[in-house]
């Protein structure tokens, strides 16, 4: 088996990470893996598939996507109409039936993945005591090697341990939480601040020195601990960062604030669009773009990555652990909220939403995510997202591939949006195409290598095959919609539009080593505080699914 | 036969008796609508229609020509309550509206026991009524789309005003007219409100605007006052004989005019014969005729012989 | 003469009829109607396997001959056009209709008329839950349109109801014009617990009892005669429902609600309900 080969036959190969931009050649699978080509000319490929004139790439990457858990299937329930209202996903011999609309059901999630040539994904919030359930519905989403980053910065052992100045407990207690967790990263999601929403009637932090009631920290030294932390555990993916002020008008000071204070450790900054705004307080007159200077920053920062949490025009879901946020949103639209208190660890807000071209506002949030992915120097520091599905679903990624190759159609869309956004964002004068090669960054060899997945985004020998073949088109969104074949761990899983075998991915997790005599201390707090036992915390990851430890 | 020319006051022949002058009548085409006004009694349905109808005579110096088309039973209106129909004429759609607003809202509206719906098929030209009244209800007004239509329901001191929304409307005939000119006044005020009952009675799809049906002052375009529109008709005024041209023929000391509004044409002339027929009952009645502007004005020329043949004694 | 639909034998497994409506068979033969797909259960089964086929389709006329309490969706999403239920029908009958009639003379199952935008549908029987109301999650149910149940009915009757008609011979269960946006909904028998509940405007008529368990957000405004209840039962005449003297514009009790939200709605009953 092991020395069964599959050969990828005259494919125009993009493999940015090895420096190969749009170069004909073959490529050699075995085991799972890409492999050299077999010295021993008489060694035939068990079996050949003709890419010749067909453009090959890693498979996706999806580096923030909420798509398993608690708050997806709160979503689910709560609108049934937006799954009812689209067509459903019909069985077939292979594969399970679905329902898509803005939250797909699990499996049709994976199959749709799939689909667009993606193998890869991560879910971006989960909470530690919600693990499980994701791990389990993870394991019900097919085809894509799998995991989460999960939620910290609202988390009362962490607040605490900073607090009271013991940044070697704070290290152990990451590194705990996320074994027993099974989790890949750390996540912060409007740190300090949703801790202060659920203490009270519109509690939030509007700047990073804030002060957290009861814990005595602000924001700023969340981030800060938290992100030194993850360095000095050298974790693969650096601390994600969800910043604070969220939506609002003028927040884009708070971003380069959070920035600053990751004082040179290494961050991501997620779905960075919506934290970019210039306005005042409530004033949407002056609601516009900051992306200049933060772009300008992050160009000159090369600690800090962002992706860019594309706004896409219609229907879609708006969920978060940013608690205050799904309460902002469900006021201004009048629409159901969700909204629920995670004891010790986090929140979560979700509203179903819209974003119209007719509304200044979104339209200047859609311009605001194309002017970051056209600001950015450096396609290995700027990631494609929806945020799936708060700012539209990832089945909209080959939409927005179209708008950063073709300035024609970006400016069509531009030229159809509501003055304000046509007068004044850069987005007029911006004229760069994406190429092949950035694209293929920005979609997968970028996001592998943000997540530190050595075998991840590439093409070259040892690395895991997972491959996509794309057809050239007459334009971007139709090759980008229907890869010709999609590879998952050297097996052939999509062809032409079609699961041909339901494979299932693993899970991959990180499981730090860390003091063990934290633990007790660890254990005091939890069994005082929590709600369940603690032999109950951490889950058993091997006797749920498969599973592998990212070193 | 004898034919009278009427300028030289001598009665047109080969009608019935001679006295129907060969004339016709100018009318011209004015937006309408019909408004159905019930109430708990026939009394206050009628004081309700009365009263909206009240100041509406004439264009030339009211918002709209109005009146009572008939009586209605409780089989004939929307809520099974007793009311009458109301006719009401003006120069467009917008005109009507606004008319209709007003009388609905000062006359009908505020009228106890009454309701008011649309009396004419709501087709392309509507004009909206109760949809202009709601907002008397301060907020509190509730809509309800019945069967089709849509009534606003108005919050008001004994309960509740409910009032269509909208009002279909029809290019109506303004304008009709007869002229009844007779020796002896008595006689022919008598002679010509005994015609008025006859159209009233007979006739659906008419209002006779003026007082009683009756217009006194008849009028002519013009005046040597400069800004004054119409001034009295002298060709018909008998107290003017020997000093200005006259159509009245000897002997002829009381004219009275009847005014005819109308939906359709054929409603008008219908009307017109059956009042002409009614006035020669008089025998102090000398001539009937009608009124018009030489004939270039008004598209519809309501010939009196003519409508005499075409609506007949067994019509 | 309409098309026949005459039910062969009993039904199995339950059977989806959405799509089969007036319009899309007026040019169809025999044949190719017999031809058509629909599911039952979870496959597919031709038309003519269900049902003997006979008659003519094209004055947009259907009837259905039997016992069809385990069809569902008859008449979902019809234009135009009659259908007529000589027996009992299922569930989601008329559901997201635009216009034409259905008549069934029988009863019907759960979700009958369900986010309705025009026509009517007239039950000489009883319906179940969720008549004319709102499918899970959505904002709004019915839009436009008619229902008219001889019998009684079930719970939710008329939820979230944006504007229409629906009018109930018998009894309603819990929550009649639950979240109501507008529209009416007149029941003659007795009805469940918190008719109107959370209501923004509307008409709520409950006259087969007294007092009518509301909401203690109900405020109670006084005797009245509505008159436009009287035109409410003109057109109910006009479309063949039995006559009923409560709208003939007798006094009934005016409540207005729900207070707890817009309390624009209102509630007509017989006598005093009793709430302060």
């Amino acid at each position: 088996m092991s020395s069964d080969f599959i050969k990828i036959l005259g494919g125009t190969v993009h493999d940015p990470a090895n420096g190969i931009d749009g170069e004909v050649r073959d490529l050699w699978l075995a085991g799972g893996k890409v492999v050299a080509a077999p010295t021993d000319p008489s060694v035939q490929a068990v079996r050949v598939i003709d890419a010749r004139g067909l453009v090959v790439m890693p498979g996706g990457v999806d580096m923030h996507c909420h798509i398993v858990g608690s708050k997806v299937n709160t979503a689910r329930i709560m609108c049934p109409e937006r799954s009812r209202e689209a067509a459903p996903v019909a069985r077939t011999a292979t594969t399970r039936s679905g329902t898509m609309g803005s939250v797909p059901s699990s499996f049709a999630t994976g199959y749709r993945y799939a689909g667009l040539g993606y193998t890869t994904a991560f879910d971006a919030a989960i909470a530690p005591l919600a693990a499980r359930h994701a791990h389990l519905e993870l394991a019900d989403t097919p085809c894509v090697d799998r995991g989460f980053y999960t939620l910290v910065g609202n988390n009362h052992y962490v607040m605490r341990s900073i607090q009271k100045g013991e940044p070697e407990k704070l290290k152990s207690f990451i590194a705990w939480l996320l074994g027993a967790a099974g989790a890949y990263a750390t996540k912060l999601v409007n740190p300090g601040g949703v801790e202060l929403w659920k203490q009270g009637r519109d509690g939030n932090a509007r700047d990073l020195d804030t002060t957290v009631d009861g814990f005595g920290v602000t924001p700023g030294q969340i981030i800060g601990s938290v992100a030194r932390a993850v360095d000095e555990l050298r974790l693969p993916h650096p601390v994600h960062v969800h910043c604070n002020n969220l939506g609002l008008p003028g927040n884009w000071t708070t971003t380069l604030e959070t920035m600053k204070r990751l004082d040179g450790h290494r961050g991501h900054l997620t779905h960075i669009q919506f934290h970019s705004y210039a306005g005042g307080d409530g004033d949407e007159d002056t609601f516009g773009s900051k992306v200049a200077p933060l772009a300008e920053y992050v160009n000159a920062h090369p600690n800090l990555t962002v992706d860019v949490g594309q706004v896409v025009f219609g229907r879609t879901m708006s969920m978060t652990a940013d608690g205050p946020v799904g309460h902002y949103l469900s006021r201004l639209q009048g629409s159901k909220w969700y909204s629920s208190d995670i004891e010790q660890e986090a929140g979560c807000g979700i509203v179903p939403i819209e974003y119209k071209n007719t509304s200044a506002v979104h339209a200047w949030q859609w311009a605001i995510g194309l002017e970051w992915y056209l600001m950015v120097d450096d396609p290995w520091r700027v990631t494609m997202s929806t945020d799936h599905p708060n700012g539209g679903s990832f089945l909209a990624y080959p939409q927005i591939i179209r708008l950063l190759m073709d300035r024609t159609f970006r400016q069509n869309v531009f030229q159809a949006l509501p003055a304000p956004v046509r007068e004044k964002s850069a987005l007029k004068d911006l004229d760069r195409e994406y190429t092949l090669n950035e694209i293929a960054i920005i979609t997968r060899a970028g996001p592998a290598r943000m997540l530190g997945l050595k075998d991840k985004g590439h093409l070259g020998v040892g690395a895991d095959a997972d491959i996509t073949i794309y057809a050239p088109a007459s334009d971007a969104e139709t090759m980008f919609q229907m890869p010709r074949h999609v590879i998952k761990a050297g097996r052939l899983l999509v062809e032409d539009g079609e699961i041909r075998e339901p494979l299932m991915g693993k899970t991959l997790h990180v499981a730090p080593d860390y003091d063990r005599e934290v633990e007790a201390d660890i254990q005091a707090w939890f069994e005082d505080s929590y709600s369940i036992r603690w032999r109950n915390y951490p889950v058993d990851l091997k006797a749920q699914t498969e599973a592998e430890v990212v070193a | 036969m004898n034919v009278i020319d009427s300028r030289g006051g001598r009665p047109a022949v080969e009608s019935l008796d001679g006295r129907v002058v060969d004339t016709f009548a100018e009318a011209f085409p004015m937006t309408a609508a019909r408004a159905i006004i019930t109430a708990d009694t026939r009394d206050w349905s009628r004081i309700a229609a009365q009263t909206m109808t009240g100041y509406a005579t004439s264009v030339i110096a009211c918002d709209a020509e109005a009146g009572i088309e008939r009586a209605l039973d409780e089989s004939e209106t929307p809520d099974g309550r007793p009311g009458f129909s109301v006719l009401v004429f003006a120069f467009s759609r917008d005109a009507l509206e606004q008319a209709l607003a007003n009388r609905v809202g000062q006359c009908v509206m505020t009228c106890p026991t009454t309701a008011c719906y649309s009396g004419l098929p709501a087709g392309e030209k509507i004009v909206s009524v109760g949809g202009r009244l709601r907002y008397f209800g301060d907020g509190w007004q509730v809509s309800k789309r019945i069967g089709g239509r849509r009534y606003w329901r108005i919050p008001v001191m004994d309960g509740e005003f409910l009032c269509e929304e909208t009002f279909g409307t029809t290019k109506g005939v303004a304008g009709g007219n007869l002229i009844v000119m007779g020796s002896e006044s008595g006689a022919t005020l008598r002679v010509t409100e005994s015609a008025v009952a006859a159209i009233r009675g007979e006739v659906r799809d008419v209002i006779l605007p003026f007082p009683g049906g009756i217009a006194r002052s008849g009028s002519k375009v013009g005046s040597k006052y400069r800004g004054l529109r119409a001034s009295t008709n002298t060709a018909f005024t008998p107290m003017l004989r020997g000093v200005v041209p006259s159509e009245m023929p000897r002997g002829v000391r009381c004219v009275y005019e009847i005014v005819i509004d109308g939906l359709t044409l054929e409603a008008v002339e219908k009307a017109t014969a059956i009042g002409v027929r009614a006035a020669l009952k008089e025998p102090a009645v000398i001539g009937v005729t009608a009124g018009n502007y030489g004939g270039n004005l008004g598209p519809h020329h309501i010939r009196l012989l003519d409508v005499l043949a075409r609506f007949g004694e067994t019509a | 003469m309409p098309l026949i639909f005459r039910l062969a034998s009993a039904i199995g497994s339950p059977v989806r009829l959405g799509g089969i409506t007036p319009d899309r068979l007026r040019d169809m033969s025999l044949v190719e109607i017999a031809r058509l797909e629909v599911l039952q259960g979870n496959v597919s089964v031709a038309l003519g396997d269900l049902f003997r086929v006979s008659g003519d389709g094209a004055d947009g006329r259907l009837t259905f001959e039997g016992d069809l309490a385990g069809v569902h969706e008859i008449g979902r999403g019809m234009t135009g056009g009659e259908i007529v239920v000589r027996g009992s029908a299922g569930r989601h009958v008329g559901g997201g209709m635009t216009g034409g009639a259905i008549h069934i003379h029988g009863d019907a199952g759960d979700w009958l008329g369900c986010e309705m935008k025009g026509g009517l549908i007239h039950v000489r029987g009883s319906a179940g839950d969720h008549t004319g109301a709102a499918y899970a999650g959505s904002r709004r149910g019915m839009t436009e349109g008619t229902i008219l149940i001889e019998g009684s009915v079930g719970s939710h009757l008329g939820a979230s109801m944006r504007r229409g008609l629906v009018a109930v011979g018998g009894d309603c269960r819990d929550v009649a014009g639950l979240e109501m946006i507008a529209g009416s909904i007149l029941v003659f028998g007795a009805c469940g617990r918190a008719p109107g509940a959370g209501m923004r405007r509307g008409t709520i008529g409950v006259f087969g009892m007294s007092p009518v368990p509301l909401l203690p957000t109900f405020r109670a405004a006084g005797r009245f005669r509505p008159l436009f209840l009287r035109l409410i039962r003109r057109d109910l005449e006009r479309l063949g429902f039995p006559p009923r003297d409560e709208l003939s514009g007798e006094e009934l009790v005016l409540y207005h609600g729900d207070l707890v939200g817009l309390g624009k709605g209102e509630v007509w009953c017989r006598e005093d309900g009793g709430t302060p």
